[in-house]
C-alpha cells in the first residue's frame, strides 16, 4: 500500500485513485480511531471551560468559535468513522492491535534517544553532542563496520558546519564551552 | 520589458545564485533518496531560511520542491522504490524498462518529461499572470474564506476511501491552531492552565514532527533494504528528443499538472494519476502500460513536475496554500512580513516574475545536473534506511530547536512525530492536519473581517467571485456524494 507521504518501501499496483488511500480495517486502526474519538469527546466536554463564549458578542467574535468548529468536526467525522468500523467489524485484517502497539513502543525508544540528545546539546555543545549521538546511535542500530562510524562522525561534523557555522542557525553554545581556553572559547560558542 | 529586467536583476545576485544552485542540486539528491523527500527537507530547512531574504529563502525551498521530482524518478525506475510518493506511478513503467535492460533510456525519458512538464507549467503561469493579476483584486475576505473552505472540502473528498479520516484530521488541525492565547478577548483556549501552551503550538513544530520525526521513527523501526542499482548502459541525452516526439502525451499531462496544481487541496498525485489514465487511453499503446510503456513514464513524470509552479498560484495570488509544501512556504512569507495575496500580485509583480524566472533556472540546473551525475547519483539508494533515520533525527533537532531554543518545542515535535508514525503505519493521511492548521487560521481571520460587512447569510455570496466559489463547493460536494452513491449502487 502506498502512503500519501514520503515512503521508503516498494510500491504495490493500484488501478483506482481510492486504492492509494485505503487503510485496511485492522484492529489497530479501530483502536486508534476509537481512542482519538474519545479524545474528541473529552475536548468537547471542556468546551465551556477551556474556550470562552461571551454573552452579547457576535458569533464571529466568540473566542471559542473555531475551537468548537474543530472539535464538532472531529466528532462528526469520528462518529461516522465509528459506524463504518461497526459495519466492517467482521472484516478485520492484520496487523492486530498488539503487534502494531509493539512497533509504536519500539519507536518510543527513539523518542527517548531524541529527547536525550535535545537535552544534552545546551550542556555539552552542539558539535560534540551531535557526533557523540550519531556514533552511539550507529552502535545501537547494530552497524559494526568502521566505515559506518566514520560516516556518522563526518555527517555530524557536516551538519554542524552547514547549519551553525555557515547558516548561523540559533543554537546556543554548550555550557561546557565555558571551561575551554579563552582563545578558542568564543569561536566554539559562535561556530560549534 | 522593464518589469522583466527588474525581475532578472533580483535574481542576478550571488546569494540568490547560490540558493538556486543548492536548492536544485540538493532537491535532486534528496528526491533520489527513498524515505526522505521534499517535505522533510523543506521542514528541516524552513527555520534556517528565516534569516535569509524572502527571494533567497523561497528560491532555495522552491528548488528543493521542484527538483526533488526529478530525483525521485531514479529509485522509482532503478529499484522500484519511489523516492517521493508522487513518483509512485513512475514505477509502473520505469521498473519494467529497467528489468529489460533499458534503465538509462527510462531515466532519460523521465528527466526529459520532467523538464518539459516543468517548463510548460512555468510558461502557462506566465501567460496566465495578467489574468491572475486582474482577478486577484476581486478576492476580498469573503472570497478568500470561501477559497480556503473549497481547499478544505477538496482535501477531504480527494482522499477517496478515507474521507472520514481525512475530515477528522483536518478538524484536528483546525483545533490545534486555536490552542493558546486568542487575539480578540485575550482569553486562553485549551491551554489547561499550562504556561507552555499559552503561545500556542507552532506550525513548524507540528510540520517537523509529522513529516520529519515521524519518518525518522518509521525508518528506525524498520529493516534496512539492500538496494543494488543496476549499471547504466547507454546515453542519458536522448530522452528529451524522444519525449519531444510525444507531444500528445506530455502536453496534456503537463496541462493536468498545471490545473491540478492550481486547485487547492488536490496536488501532484491526482495529476499524475489522471494524466497516466488519459495517456493509457490515447497513446495507442495502452495494452503495454504497466509493462514498460515509455508513454506511461512520460505521462506521469510530465504531470508531477508541472505541479510545483502551479501550486504557487493559490499561495501567491490568494495567500492560500493548496498542500503541505506550500503551507510551509507560507511561513517564510509571514516571517518576512510579506503577505501573499491579491495585493502582492497587484503591487509586487516583479517579485512574482522573479520567482517564475527562478523556477525556469531551477529546471535547467536540475536537468543539466542529472545528465552529468546520474551514474554517480544512483548510489544514494544504497544508504541504509535506519542510518538515514538517525540523520533525519539530528536534522529535525536543528529545525525545531533553532526556532526559539525550546526543549518543550522538541518534546511537542517528538509527540507529533509519534502521532505521525501511527498515522503512517495505519496508512492515514497527514496533510489534512497541516492544511487544517493553516486554512483554519486564515478562515478564522477572514470570517471575522467579512462578517462585519454582512447582515444576512446571503450577503456572504452576493459578489460574483463568491458565487462562483460557493457554486464550485456545492458541485464538488454533490459530485462526491453522487459518486459514493454510485459506488454503493452500481446498477442504478
Amino acid at each position: 500500500m502506498i502512503q500519501e507521504n514520503e515512503i521508503g518501501g516498494k510500491s504495490n499496483r493500484a488501478e483506482r485513485v481510492e486504492d492509494y488511500f485505503v487503510s485496511p480495517y485492522s484492529s489497530a486502526l479501530v483502536w486508534f480511531g476509537v481512542c482519538t474519538f474519545l479524545v474528541a469527546i473529552f475536548l468537547a466536554s471542556q468546551l465551556g471551560a477551556q474556550a470562552k463564549f461571551f454573552d452579547n458578542l457576535p458569533l464571529e467574535k466568540q473566542p471559542g468559535l473555531w475551537s468548537a468548529i474543530g472539535i464538532v468536526g472531529m466528532l462528526f467525522f469520528g462518529f461516522f468513522q465509528m459506524l463504518q468500523f461497526w459495519f466492517h467489524r467482521n472484516g478485520l485484517q492484520a496487523p492486530g492491535f498488539v503487534a502494531e502497539a509493539l512497533v509504536w513502543l519500539k519507536a518510543a525508544e527513539y523518542v527517548l534517544w531524541f529527547m536525550a540528545y535535545v537535552s544534552l546539546v545546551p550542556l555539552t555543545g552542539y558539535l560534540p553532542t551531535t557526533i557523540g549521538f550519531l556514533l552511539l546511535m550507529t552502535w545501537r542500530l547494530g552497524y559494526r563496520a568502521g566505515q559506518y562510524y566514520l560516516l556518522a562522525a563526518l555527517t555530524g561534523l557536516l551538519i554542524v558546519v552547514v547549519f551553525k557555522s555557515f547558516l548561523q542557525v540559533k543554537i546556543p553554545g554548550g555550557a561546557l564551552y565555558e571551561y575551554l581556553p579563552a582563545a578558542v572559547r568564543g569561536f566554539a560558542i559562535l561556530y560549534l | 520589458m522593464e518589469l522583466l529586467l527588474t525581475s532578472l536583476s533580483a535574481l542576478a545576485r550571488i546569494d540568490v545564485a547560490i540558493a538556486l544552485f543548492v536548492g536544485s542540486v540538493g532537491g535532486v539528491i534528496i528526491g533520489a533518496i527513498p524515505g526522505v523527500g521534499p517535505a522533510i527537507a523543506i521542514a528541516i530547512l524552513l527555520p534556517a531560511t528565516f534569516a535569509l531574504e524572502p527571494i533567497v529563502g523561497l528560491t532555495l525551498l522552491l528548488g528543493i520542491y521542484g527538483s526533488s521530482m526529478y530525483g525521485g524518478a531514479i529509485p522509482a525506475i532503478l529499484v522500484n522504490a519511489p523516492g517521493t510518493a508522487v513518483n509512485a506511478l513512475t514505477t509502473y513503467d520505469g521498473f519494467p524498462m529497467t528489468k529489460r535492460g533499458e534503465a538509462a533510456r527510462a531515466l532519460s525519458l523521465a528527466f526529459g518529461a520532467s523538464f518539459c512538464g516543468g517548463i510548460i507549467s512555468i510558461i502557462a503561469l506566465m501567460l496566465l499572470s495578467p489574468v491572475l493579476a486582474a482577478v486577484a483584486p476581486m478576492f476580498g475576505s469573503r472570497e478568500i474564506f470561501l477559497a480556503a473552505l473549497l481547499g478544505m472540502v477538496l482535501v477531504v473528498v480527494t482522499h477517496r476511501g478515507q474521507a472520514l479520516a481525512a475530515g477528522a484530521l483536518l478538524c484536528l488541525g483546525i483545533f490545534i491552531n486555536t490552542i493558546g492565547l486568542e487575539s480578540i478577548r485575550y482569553t486562553q483556549r485549551y491551554t489547561f492552565d499550562q504556561p507552555w501552551l499559552a503561545s500556542g503550538i507552532d506550525l513548524i513544530v507540528v510540520v517537523l514532527g509529522l513529516f520529519a520525526l515521524s519518518q525518522a521513527f518509521l525508518l528506525l523501526v524498520g529493516e534496512d533494504e539492500h538496494n543494488e542499482p543496476p549499471a547504466l548502459v547507454g546515453k542519458l541525452f536522448d530522452g528529451l528528443r524522444e519525449v519531444l516526439r510525444m507531444p500528445k502525451i506530455f502536453v496534456p499531462s503537463a496541462g493536468f499538472g498545471v490545473v491540478m496544481g492550481m486547485i487547492p487541496g488536490v496536488g501532484e498525485f491526482l495529476a499524475q494519476f489522471f494524466s497516466y489514465s488519459l495517456a493509457r487511453k490515447t497513446s495507442g499503446n495502452g495494452e503495454n502500460f504497466g509493462k514498460g510503456a515509455p508513454e506511461g513514464l512520460v505521462a506521469s513524470e510530465a504531470a508531477n513536475n508541472a505541479v510545483p509552479a502551479a501550486a504557487m498560484i493559490p499561495l501567491l495570488a490568494l495567500g492560500i496554500p493548496g498542500e503541505a509544501l506550500t503551507a510551509m512556504m507560507l511561513a517564510v512569507f509571514y516571517v518576512h512580513n510579506v503577505i501573499p495575496g491579491p495585493q502582492l500580485f497587484a503591487n509586487d509583480f516583479d517579485f512574482i516574475l522573479s520567482l517564475y524566472l527562478a523556477l525556469i533556472v531551477l529546471n535547467v540546473l536540475a536537468f543539466a545536473f542529472l545528465l552529468g551525475t546520474t551514474k554517480w547519483l544512483t548510489q544514494v539508494v544504497r544508504i541504509p534506511n535506519r542510518f538515514l533515520g538517525m540523520v533525519i533525527l539530528v536534522l529535525s533537532f536543528v529545525g525545531v530547536f533553532s526556532l526559539r531554543n525550546s526543549i518543550i518545542d522538541c518534546a511537542i515535535a517528538a509527540a507529533f512525530g509519534m502521532f505521525g508514525l501511527m498515522l503512517k503505519r495505519l496508512n492515514l493521511p497527514i496533510v489534512p492536519i497541516i492544511l487544517g492548521m493553516v486554512l483554519g487560521g486564515i478562515m478564522e481571520v477572514k470570517f471575522r473581517t467579512s462578517m462585519a460587512r454582512v447582515e444576512t447569510v446571503f450577503d456572504f455570496i452576493e459578489r460574483p467571485v463568491a458565487q462562483v466559489l460557493f457554486g464550485i463547493i456545492v458541485i464538488v460536494l454533490v459530485a462526491h456524494f453522487y459518486s459514493l452513491f454510485r459506488a454503493k449502487n452500481p446498477r442504478t
